[in-house]
């Protein structure tokens, strides 16, 4: 009873404030990824360890993203924005493909040293493994586009491909950092963190790709979904905080 | 057998060497020190310099010698935030 009623409430103050809920959704998700790229940037630069860069650069592509779906939702909304013209097509474009591309940087990431085996070991072999890197993030940026493109022309109402791909994609990342927690013998706290957002970015994707089903029998759930991708990138940024936070700890 | 040492390592290496030599030291020790072939050495001072993470400097003899800049402290000073960022993210 309770919770049905907690649900309704939801579901109105969703439907009632709608412009506002997307600004402070839009606000909270575009807020933590500047953060969490301006954090991996200063890394970068202090280091010029790739890692950093694909990763900041991953939260650089999904703050955008959230940006202009900001704007394109609010343009729907005030009804400004009009499916079947060529800006919306635009925004439609631009959000599958950076959201893509965001979701491309991030297992990069977690995979780059495996194609780029040099450049962590010599500067010689960093300056070669840098023109080799380029054709890379070529591919990686030629798949975002295809994926925004095929959604476009095969998948218009929902986004399906892209939906499909960030779910594989996720999927492998999470399988990865899995690894590396159980290999470890001291489970950091800022793996676990990162654990947990790419498990709740998982469930994200998994749940936006089920709307359609399950919002029908459940209006509810559209607020879950929203609730749920905002914990993504909360999660996130709590563990960049946190991670120099526990180093400075253990090393006192 | 020993891990191969990682560029990252490598350069805290070099910059430590001459943080714990009254930030100044010689080229050749800081090769001895370093434990590089001179091929690897020169790329990494090389790298280092042009990052400004290093400076070359001369002595009263005309010597060349090698002290860390503010940047180069830094790096130090993080080199550890560095690490455990990679380890937590799996970068």
């Amino acid at each position: 009873m309770v919770f049905s009623e907690i649900n309704t409430f939801l579901l109105t103050a969703f439907n009632e404030n709608r412009p506002l809920v997307e600004l402070v959704y839009a606000l909270i998700i575009v807020l933590a990824s500047g953060a969490i790229f301006h954090k991996f940037l200063k890394y970068y630069r202090l280091s010029s360890y790739r890692g950093f860069r694909y990763l900041g650069n991953a939260f650089l592509f999904f703050g955008l993203a959230f940006l202009l779906r900001f704007f394109w939702i609010e343009g729907q909304l005030f009804g400004y924005l009009v499916e079947g013209t060529v800006l919306y097509a635009l925004f439609f474009l631009a959000f599958g493909y950076l959201v893509m591309i965001g979701g491309l940087y991030l297992v990069y990431s977690l995979i780059w040293k495996h194609f780029e085996k040099g450049s962590v070991t010599s500067p010689q072999c960093a300056r070669l493994h840098a023109k080799i890197k380029a054709t890379h993030i070529y591919y990686l940026h030629g798949f975002a586009v295809a994926i925004a493109v095929l959604d476009y022309f095969f998948s218009p109402e929902r986004q399906y491909f892209m939906f499909l791909s960030q779910l594989t994609v996720i999927g492998y990342a999470w399988l990865m950092v899995f690894s590396n927690y159980k290999s470890q013998k001291d489970h950091k706290t800022g793996m676990q963190l990162y654990l947990i957002a790419l498990t709740l970015a998982f469930v994200g994707f998994l749940a936006n790709f089920l709307t359609d089903f399950i919002q029908p029998i459940f209006p509810v759930y559209i607020v879950y979904v929203y609730f749920i991708t905002t914990m993504v990138f909360i999660d996130m940024l709590y563990a960049v905080i946190m991670v120099p936070k526990c180093q400075k700890n253990a090393k006192d | 057998m020993p891990k191969k040492r990682e560029r990252l390592d490598v350069i805290h290496d070099i910059l430590k060497v001459i943080q714990d030599n009254n930030n100044s030291m010689k080229p050749t020790r800081l090769l001895y020190a370093s434990n590089l072939s001179p091929q690897m050495f020169k790329d990494y001072l090389d790298e280092l310099t042009q990052k400004k993470f290093i400076i070359e400097l001369q002595d009263g003899k005309k010597k060349k010698y090698y002290s860390l800049t503010d940047k180069g402290f830094e790096f130090l000073q993080k080199y550890q935030e560095i690490r455990s960022f990679i380890e937590n993210f799996g970068l």
